[in-house]
């Protein structure tokens, strides 16, 4: 279980999280959700370690992390790219080894030798989706990761991405503003109101993982969290 | 026909340096004092007498190594104190104002200071590296500057070590801006080392060769010699501008595989 506990962020005057507190629960997704500049992506930052909270406890693990650009280093290949966390945490043959098994796993093994400038954004991101698992974290983050892409391939890839989550559950904290793809992912969705961010209301999903797409259930949770976001 | 935009400045290229040699020949020929001015034919033909004398490489090995040690030496530690300036902003704040001073001191001080102090090879030394150590730092700290924050976060977020960052990220990062600084460096090296060799008088070199055609009044091995300066400076010019071309495509990642 990680924790937030009583975490508190101000930037200048602007207080972004006034004393909050989430338990994340182990090998599920939560799934952050809420209005733009609502504190989610600082809330996100706070468990990466990237920022530290004015006040509070942090109770977290090593982090892998799915950011909303690819962020590949365009001087290397996507073998290099998604090896390159690798490195410094396993063995030579180890990297080359599990870069190659979760190249194949988000279907681009054959691109490993390309560098981001010759790939499409769908591309850039499954290898960006490749180096966030097989960075060996407990806790995987993920800020709207699919959110500049369109459409069909918006769906692909969380659907690809479920697929090897399933494979191998790991604790996941996602942030979007995107209804459907909260329910989709999510084990959990929690709807954060604004500044400072408070949960509004959390909601469990058993709808089983299979067929959220287009799913009755599925459409019925998103209207009602779209009502009370409006509110 | 269509012409290539690289083929049509060279023609351009070509016909401008026609045209200033004709503006050459015209002049000389009204001032009629080889003395004062040689014309270009006069020149021309010295200067391939000279590339047959013996002595000739000598003189221009002895300043290429000259240029070059300097250069090389300004290159690594301006490189390094670049990095660590622009990784640690306090000591940017340390070594910013030494920089200003040395970029604004006129290179003649440095060549001055230079004869009191030194002799021989070390006072090229000592000047090429006042003169260019501070134009490559200056490059490299810019280049740390605009290191793109996103993929700082990223290697801080994943951990990537400390070598490994710098090897990865911020070294290819600065690349653009350190071939800049070396192009302007290696530029201003060959100006400023035949004025120290001109004063510091080695015994072999092209600074001493054109002090002592002044002296004997050999004004078109003046221009002669300057001619072989410039046809240094070029040399090193494109080869810098070929190299990183090649490495600004690699960076920007449309290398073909």
């Amino acid at each position: 279980m990680y924790k937030l506990e009583h975490i508190s962020k101000r930037y200048g005057s602007l207080t972004v999280l006034d004393d909050f507190t989430l338990s994340i629960p182990k090998d599920r997704i939560t799934v952050l959700i809420g209005p733009s500049g609502c504190g989610k992506t600082t809330l996100l930052n706070i468990l990466a370690g990237l920022i530290q909270p004015d006040q509070g406890l942090v109770t977290r693990d090593r982090v892998s992390y799915l950011f909303q650009e690819p962020r590949l280093l365009p001087w290397l290949n996507v073998r290099d790219n998604v090896g390159l966390p690798l490195r410094d945490v396993l063995e030579k043959e180890r990297v080359e080894e599990e870069v190659r098994r979760y190249l194949s796993k988000v279907g681009m093994e054959d691109y490993a030798d390309f560098y981001p400038g010759q790939l499409s954004g769908g591309l850039k991101q499954r290898a960006a989706m490749a180096r966030a698992f097989a960075f060996p974290a407990p806790l995987l983050l993920m800020d709207e990761p699919f959110k500049s892409l369109d459409l069909k391939i918006r769906y692909r890839l969380m659907e690809d991405f479920v697929r090897i989550w399933i494979s191998e559950p790991r604790t996941v904290v996602a942030v979007t503003h995107d209804l459907h793809e909260a329910v989709y992912l999510g084990d959990r969705v929690i709807l954060l109101d604004e500044k400072p961010a408070r949960i509004k209301r959390c909601y469990t999903i058993d709808i089983p993982r299979e067929g959220r797409h287009g799913s009755e259930a599925v459409q019925r949770l998103e209207r009602e969290l779209l009502e009370l976001m409006l509110i | 026909m269509k012409i290539s935009t690289t083929a049509r400045n060279l023609w351009l290229g070509t016909a401008a340096l026609a045209g200033v040699a004709i503006l050459w020949h015209i002049a000389a020929l009204r001032v009629g004092l080889p003395v004062i001015l040689p014309g270009p034919s006069a020149v021309f033909s010295r200067l391939a007498t000279m590339i047959c004398e013996p002595n000739f490489w000598c003189h221009v090995g002895a300043t290429l190594l000259r240029g070059l040690a300097g250069f090389l030496l300004s290159l690594a530690v301006g490189t390094a104190v670049g990095l660590v300036a622009g990784i640690f902003p306090t000591l940017e704040a340390l070594f910013r104002p030494l920089i200003v001073v040395l970029r604004s001191t006129p290179s003649m001080a440095f060549i001055v200071l230079a004869l009191i102090w030194f002799k021989g090879d070390w006072v090229t030394l000592f000047v090429i590296f006042l003169v260019v150590f501070p134009i490559i730092a200056q490059n490299v700290i810019e280049g740390v500057r605009n290191i793109d924050r996103e993929l700082l976060e990223m290697v801080t977020v994943f951990h990537v070590g400390k070598l490994r960052r710098l090897t990865v990220l911020y070294l290819p990062s600065v690349a653009s801006y350190l071939a800049a600084g070396i192009a302007a460096g290696l530029g201003i090296t060959w100006k400023v080392l035949i004025a120290a060799e001109v004063f510091a008088y080695p015994r072999t070199g092209i600074g001493t060769q054109m002090d002592t055609a002044r002296v004997y009044l050999e004004t078109d091995k003046v221009f002669a010699w300057s001619l072989v300066v410039i046809a240094i400076g070029l040399c090193f010019d494109y080869a810098v501008r070929a190299v990183s071309r090649k490495q600004e495509e690699t960076r920007k990642g449309n290398r073909h595989v």
